[in-house]
C-alpha cells in the first residue's frame, strides 16, 4: 500500500489496525482522524 | 487511526464504504464522517499534500480555525508543486477569513493564484474576490 511505502521511506513506522469499528471508537476517543486504506495489491 | 483494507480480507469494507476501485484512502473524522477520498495512485508528494489537506478539512469543518491554517499552510509551503497546493492555498484563506472577517485576504489570495497558479481551477474560483479596477 502507497501508505506503508512512504512510511518506511520516512523510516517511520505504521501500526496498522485490521478493525474499522476498533479505530472509529479509539478515534473518537481520542479525537483523531481514521485514515482507511483499500487495497488490492499482492501481498 | 491507520487502517488497512485488503479486497481478500475485507471485501465487506468495499460495500459498506462504497470503495469501487484500488488504491482508495478514505479519511474519517473523529465523529466517523468521511472528509476526504483519494482514488488511484498517486506520487508520493501528492499523496502527502493530499492528506494533509484532508487534516485540514477536518479542522476546517469542526471550526478548528487555527489548526486548520496550519495544515494548509503546510501543504503550501512542503508541497507547494504537488496537486493540492492550489487548493490548499485557497482554503487557508477561508479559514483564515472564517477566523477574523477580515475578506481582504480573499482578494489577496486570488491575486496569488493567478500569479502562481494560473492554470489552477481555484484560481478560477476566486476570481470573485479580485479587486475591481
Amino acid at each position: 500500500m502507497q501508505s506503508t511505502i512512504i512510511a518506511q521511506e520516512m523510516n517511520m513506522a505504521v501500526n496498522w489496525s485490521k478493525d474499522v469499528d476498533q479505530a472509529f471508537a479509539a478515534a473518537k476517543e481520542r479525537d483523531r482522524a481514521v485514515l482507511l486504506d483499500f487495497s488490492a495489491a499482492p501481498a | 487511526m491507520p487502517v488497512e483494507a485488503h479486497i481478500k480480507e475485507h471485501p465487506a469494507w468495499f460495500h459498506r464504504f462504497e470503495a469501487v476501485w484500488t488504491p482508495t484512502v478514505l479519511l474519517f473524522d473523529s465523529d466517523g464522517k468521511e472528509r476526504s477520498r483519494l482514488e488511484g495512485y498517486l506520487t508520493n508528494t501528492d499523496f502527502m499534500a493530499a492528506l494533509t489537506s484532508g487534516l485540514g478539512r477536518i479542522a476546517f469543518v469542526h471550526k478548528k480555525y487555527a489548526d486548520a491554517e496550519r495544515w494548509y499552510d503546510d501543504v503550501v509551503t512542503r508541497f507547494g508543486q504537488s496537486h493540492s497546493a492550489p487548493g490548499a492555498m485557497y482554503w487557508r484563506a477561508v479559514t483564515r477569513y472564517s477566523a477574523t472577517h477580515d475578506h481582504t485576504v480573499l482578494s489577496k489570495v486570488a491575486e496569488e493564484l493567478r500569479t502562481t497558479y494560473p492554470s489552477s481551477v481555484w484560481a478560477s474560483k476566486a476570481i470573485p474576490w479580485l479587486s475591481k479596477g
